[in-house]
């Protein structure tokens, strides 16, 4: 069987689909933000897959690019994380909910 | 594409002086918060904000002939660059005056630093994406702005509310990045570069034929979309707004209404016109019909807000709309199986970029009298604000004029905006969507009146004002509402400024790797 | 000097947001100061453009900006300044300068002074743009302008109830008349595909080199003049003129004599090369002015209130212009304008003066004698009350008597031009007759007032000059008019209204020729000849000179006898004849008419449409629409969870529901 680009494009997508579902279905905030997580790897793997298959650089340094705002995001996001759950005493996403309409 | 195709010569530096100098604004913050004593620093950070802002509004002058771009053409310095620019510092500039008074009433309770610094940061963000030529600028861009304003909407993480908000709004900000990620790496597949103007001659070239390509640009486009959708809250994923609106402290609510907005409308015109204009006919209808489906919303929930920061946060999902009209009308060359020879709807852009000029002054408008009643210990609901006239009669003029302007009466500002998006979409012979938006503007009419007549027409039953002084606050509503009344007359100049402008973006390309390649302008 | 157009008006605009800004809060006894010095600026900015264009003789021309550029449509900011805007721009300053001057006198005290001096600055800012524009647009605004500022000074007083009807009755009146303007911008607009009257691609160029349709023209004219009507209160939009003497008086020698209400004859001697192609139009005007003119002079005769009286001797001279109009006697008419400017506001101000000096008294019946009290305010009011009259050599004579012979000469309508002159003459009779009744009545005779209680006394030294300089200004301003018809303002002006001689002269010799054909030969080719050159013969002038003066004198005889001599008892006369008087003293039962005609049926109709259309139709289905938008709002309101996870779904959703719509329906993958 040859290793076409085909494969990892699926892999991403994969990936990218299983992300999608645990940010909609996952409770626990912490989860929720490393489906996300696993989004944008996802995205990095389709990346790199298109840098090989046409031959430029530009996908890997976007994929390079994508990391380095990922732990920007992660930064931001745990300190969110954690302020919010000293003020509730929890991490599940839905006791988060004094703004509604 | 050779691999090893490096060009080496030196970036022009000349060419990035404004970001440049916002960058080096942010800078100078950090240190200068960590030496200036604390009893002068609120005085001392403001006015290095204004003057950084102002230095960089100075030096869009020297950028504004240069149609040139630099860094391999990730960088460019066209009309679009300078206009979106001019929109975006403007509102820094308004932004750093609404929260001003705000900080320093917190006083020792929250670090002032860093709210400047972060929004130096923020804007910085949004004028890396407004002079894009590159995905990378324009997805570093974005969440760089993005980034910040998480942050700033929890900045005062002792109210519950504000960190909800926060994080509400960064959860969902960051999913719908992952997607906007997703689009773009389609997108530079699809080319073999991430260069806007590489995507749009290989996008162009290779449409025809091939089936899987086709579905593949697709793919791409409307994932771009559903991602820059959620940056300026276009419906369906504009949820979030409501919730992050109302939890965030006012004056950063002010500043996250219009400039994380202008930075998603930014890359949507980089990426939509620019990069997929060819495929115009094809993304327009998805547009125009989002377009719709927002105002319409926009404007139906707005009409049971009680709660004004609520109310405000509907009214500019409604305005998203009114803008997206003017994308919408942006018509060119070939899609599939359309063979239009010309570009018709150049003006549509330039109405958008109007209509963002003048919902600069508009909102934030709104939202620093809010500010300037909240900071007098009222809240924000309806019953706060009832017969203010007779209490406050000048912010309730100057919040007369922001409502009547947002609403598009005339000679206001809002009215010209609505005025040139509605021509727009008319010249695109899309008259229903021209109807829309007039019928989007009547039901708006009755929530942005009840203000009016509340504040007017109503007694007042808030008796325990605290009094304080807010001169830059009171300056920053004064000189919105000049603003209001008087560039509206100078509509024409504006937009026909605006319209050479994008012309050249869109018939302008740069040569790939040769650096400062003169963009020709038509 | 066209670079430094647009100060003119931009002084007093910036001295109105001052004073309302800024001197309201820190020093509102102040106010006046920077009013007047603006005023003065552009007075001499006025004169300094005035004598550019007599030097140069061609016209200033300031672009500013582009307002609304939308396709075919453009509106553009400019000023534009030739012979006829230099005119009214010194009157317009000049006036204008003197009132605000009078006016620190007479509001001394009044309780919102500033007020007072941030509108009537802001009135001359849009009287100037009125009067500089370059297109009809621009005119529109200004003309809009002055009606609000016109608003807000008549109802100044506004805890006076009668003031507030007042104003509220000029802007709605005013309304209908603009109404017809708008239209006749529009109708420019589809016929010319511009608004711009002046440059090369103007009405007026396009109207030169293009075959227009008389009958669109004719349109146009009679829109445009619809706007004249309201505004220059002609017949019969005329009702609201006297009621907006509710307003200080500064403020009616100001707007309601010099120069708001002379903004309608502006505009129809600005259009005067659309009237030229249209005859029909220019009857029209003709027509309605020599009536207005009479309507007002004989309504003049019988009122008490002295403010009355010289409103509706506004009235009557109002009709004089347009009748001038309406005979192409161009020039003329705005030498009557500008004239009867001087006299008018000289008038005002003096009637404000004894008003002042009375102790807020207004009815002519309760004074008299008053020449002994205020002699400076006598002397100028009776100057100006014989320019009103049109005795010679004040400057009311020369204008008027050029119109009488405008319309004696008038080549459009050749029969109707006698019957216009008499009534002109008729109405010379009776103005002098109603003015020196005034005069009379006012200033001779024994005091009829309460010698205790009231002390009549001369006004400040401040409110006596501008009276005085207006005065002398009355006297001399005839020069320039003199020979007749050929004086140095028809020089001045000719270039302006040239086009318009000389299609005059093709419309002469097109009738001549039709006429000819109809075998009338002799007398039209001698009417013809008449024409030729543009002079009036010698003996005419002096004819008509002679029997307008005797006319004037008549009048002033013939009140002499009846309120000097007590030859016949004006109040027995109008015991006799009750009809006649009540008709006079009731204006011509004009706003009965108007309530019973218009009003009242309109209310009822009002009535109507409110309860039955209005609250069971229309509010029916309006409340049950906005109930269905609330309903709906309330049901998306719900949508709003709270809950990220929702949020999140409705984001996947719907990119889930876009790309498959988009796959289906574009992509050939699922073909």
């Amino acid at each position: 069987m040859e290793l076409t680009a085909n494969y990892f494009l699926g892999l991403s997508a994969a990936l990218f689909i299983i992300g999608l579902m645990g940010v909609l279905i996952r409770r626990n905030v912490l989860i929720i933000f490393l489906c996300v997580e696993l989004m944008t790897a996802a995205v990095g793997i389709t990346f790199v897959t298109f840098s090989r298959e046409t031959n430029t650089l530009d996908g890997q340094a976007f994929a390079l690019f994508s990391i380095a705002v990922a732990a920007a995001e992660a930064a931001v996001g745990l300190a969110l994380i954690l302020a919010m759950s000293r003020r509730t005493r929890s991490v599940d996403i839905d006791d988060f909910r004094s703004l509604k309409d | 594409m050779d691999l090893l195709n490096l060009d080496l010569s030196g970036p022009q530096w000349g060419l990035v002086w404004p970001q440049l100098i916002v960058f080096l604004l942010a800078v100078v913050l950090v240190f200068a918060d960590a030496f200036i004593p604390k009893h002068r620093s609120f005085e001392m950070l403001t006015g290095i904000s204004i003057v950084g802002y102002l230095l960089a509004l100075g030096a869009l002058y020297w950028q504004h002939d240069k149609h040139a771009a630099t860094f391999q053409g990730s960088f460019r310095a066209d009309g679009l660059t300078v206009f979106l620019s001019l929109i975006i510092l403007v509102a820094a500039i308004f932004s750093v005056l609404t929260s001003a008074n705000y900080l320093k009433d917190y006083g020792e309770r929250v670090p002032i630093g860093e709210y400047y610094i972060l929004l130096a940061f923020s804007v910085l963000g949004a004028l890396l994406v407004s002079s894009a030529g590159d995905l990378i600028t324009i997805f570093v861009g974005i969440e760089l702005t993005a980034l910040a304003t998480y942050v700033l909407t929890g900045y005062t993480k002792r109210n519950a509310q504000a960190v909800e908000g926060a994080l509400k709004y960064f959860l969902l900000g960051i999913f719908a990045s992952a997607i906007l990620l997703y689009g773009m790496a389609w997108a530079y597949g699809l080319s073999g570069s991430t260069g806007l103007d590489n995507i749009r001659a290989n996008v162009g070239a290779a449409v025809e034929g091939q089936e899987w390509f086709e579905a593949s640009v697709l793919l791409a486009l409307l994932l771009l979309i559903v991602g820059l959708g959620f940056k300026i809250a276009a419906v369906p994923f504009h949820m979030w707004t409501p919730d992050a609106y109302e939890g965030a402290p006012t004056p950063v609510t002010a500043y996250m209404s219009v400039i994380p907005k202008a930075a998603g409308f930014a890359a949507m015109i980089r990426l939509l016109v620019q990069g997929l204009g060819p495929l115009s006919e094809d993304w327009r209808w998805l547009i125009a019909v989002l377009a719709v489906l927002t105002m319409m919303l926009g404007n139906i929930v707005a009409l049971s807000q009680r709660n004004l920061k609520r109310m405000l946060a509907y009214s500019s999902i409604a305005h998203t709309g009114y803008m997206m009209v003017g994308l919408a009308a942006y018509r060119e060359g070939t899609g599939f199986g359309n063979d239009l020879e010309n570009i018709i709807g150049t003006r549509g852009v330039s109405a958008l970029l109007y209509y963002m000029l003048a919902y600069v002054f508009m909102n934030i408008g709104a939202f620093a009298v809010l500010t300037w009643i909240q900071a007098r210990g009222r809240g924000v609901t309806l019953d706060d604000v009832s017969g203010l006239a007779s209490t406050d009669p000048l912010p309730a003029a100057a919040m007369a004029v922001f409502m009547v302007s947002l609403m598009g009466i005339p000679p206001l500002i809002g009215f010209y905006a609505k005025y040139y998006v509605i021509l727009a979409a008319m010249e695109a012979d899309m008259l229903w969507l021209a109807i829309a938006v007039v019928l989007a503007s009547g039901i708006s009419a009755y929530f942005y009146l009840r203000v009016v007549a509340v504040m007017y027409f109503s007694s007042s039953d808030v008796t325990n004002t605290r009094s304080v002084r807010t001169p830059l606050l009171n300056a920053s509503i004064i000189l919105l509402v000049i603003g209001n009344l008087v560039l509206g007359l100078f509509s024409a100049g504006i937009v026909d400024l605006s319209e050479d402008w994008t012309n050249a973006l869109t018939v302008a390309q740069t040569t790939d790797g040769a650096d400062a390649a003169q963009v020709t302008n038509p | 000097m066209d670079r430094y157009l647009v100060l003119i008006p931009l002084l007093p605009l910036l001295a109105s947001g001052f004073n309302l800004l800024v001197s309201r809060k820190y020093f509102p006894e102040k106010a006046h100061i920077f009013a007047i010095l603006s005023v003065a600026g552009s007075f001499i900015l006025s004169l300094l453009v005035f004598r550019e264009i007599y030097d140069n003789e061609g016209p200033l021309h300031q672009h500013l900006w582009s307002w609304i550029a939308s396709g075919r449509f453009h509106a553009e900011i400019g000023l534009f300044a030739d012979q006829l805007t230099a005119v009214m721009l010194v009157m317009v300053t000049f006036v204008s300068l003197l009132v605000h001057i009078y006016s620190v006198g007479y509001m001394h005290g009044d309780a919102s002074f500033y007020r007072f001096f941030s509108w009537l600055p802001l009135f001359v800012f849009t009287m100037l743009v009125l009067v500089l524009a370059d297109n009809y647009l621009l005119i529109f605004f200004g003309w809009e302008g002055v009606g609000l500022c016109s608003y807000l000074l008549i109802g100044y007083y506004y805890k006076r109830r009668s003031a507030g009807n007042a104003a509220k009755k000029a802007f709605i009146v005013n309304r209908i008349g603009d109404v017809g303007f708008g239209l006749g911008i529009m109708l420019i607009f589809t016929t010319f595909g511009t608004i711009s009257f002046a440059g090369e691609h103007g009405v007026f160029s396009e109207l030169s080199h293009g075959d227009y349709s008389t009958k669109t023209l004719t349109a146009i004219g009679l829109l445009l003049f619809t706007g004249a009507v309201g505004k220059s209160a002609q017949f019969p939009l005329h009702v609201w003129l006297p009621d907006a003497m509710e307003g200080p008086t500064p403020v009616s020698a100001l707007i309601h004599a010099a120069t708001m209400v002379t903004a309608g004859i502006y505009l129809v001697a600005r259009s005067n090369p659309i009237y030229m192609q249209a005859p029909d139009a220019m009857m029209v005007v003709a027509v309605i002015g020599a009536f207005t003119a009479f309507m007002g002079a004989t309504i003049a005769t019988v009122q008490n209130d002295i403010k009355r009286v010289v409103a509706y001797s506004t009235v009557s001279q109002l009709g004089y212009m347009a009748l001038a109009l309406g005979v192409g006697a161009w020039v003329t008419a705005i030498f009557h304008l500008v004239a009867h400017a001087f006299f008018k506001a000289c008038l005002f101000l003096g009637s404000g003066s004894v008003i002042h000096g009375m102790h807020e008294e207004q009815d002519i019946q309760k004074m008299g004698g008053l020449r002994k009290f205020m002699p400076i305010t006598f002397w100028t009011f009776l100057i100006a009350s014989l320019a009103n009259a049109g005795v010679f050599p004040f400057a009311g004579f020369w204008s008027k008597d050029e119109i009488i012979t405008g319309a004696w000469e008038s080549s459009i309508f050749p029969r109707f031009g006698d019957l216009l002159t008499v009534v002109a003459l008729v109405t010379a009779f009776i103005s002098a007759y109603y003015m020196f009744r005034l005069v009379f009545l006012t200033f001779f005779g024994k005091p009829r007032f309460d010698e205790s209680k009231i002390h009549p006394h001369e006004s400040p030294s401040i409110m006596t000059l501008p009276l005085v300089i207006l005065a002398a200004v009355t006297i001399v301003f005839g020069a320039v008019g003199y020979p007749p018809d050929a004086g140095r303002f028809h020089k001045f002006l000719e270039p302006v209204f040239a086009t318009a001689q000389h299609h005059e002269e093709a419309v002469i010799a097109e009738t001549a020729t039709h006429e000819e054909e109809a075998g009338e030969t002799g007398a039209v080719a001698e009417a013809a000849e008449h024409e030729e050159g543009h002079h009036i013969s010698n003996e005419t002038i002096i004819t008509f000179a002679v029997i307008s003066t005797i006319l004037a004198l008549g009048g002033i005889l013939l009140s002499w006898l009846v309120f000097m001599k007590r030859r016949i008892d004006p109040v027995a006369f109008a015991v006799d004849h009750p009809g006649l008087y009540n008709f006079l003293y009731k204006k011509w039962y004009i706003d009965e008419v108007y309530n019973a005609e218009v009003v009242f049926p309109m209310r009822r109709l009002a009535m109507y449409l409110w309860q039955i259309i209005d609250v069971k139709v229309i509010d029916g289905t309006l409340m049950g629409v906005a109930r269905g938008f609330g309903d709906l709002s309330q049901g998306l309101r719900t949508l709003q969870t709270g809950l990220v996870r929702n949020y999140a779904l409705a984001i996947a959703l719907g990119m889930v529901l876009i790309i498959g719509i988009y796959f289906a329906a574009f992509s050939s993958l699922f073909r």
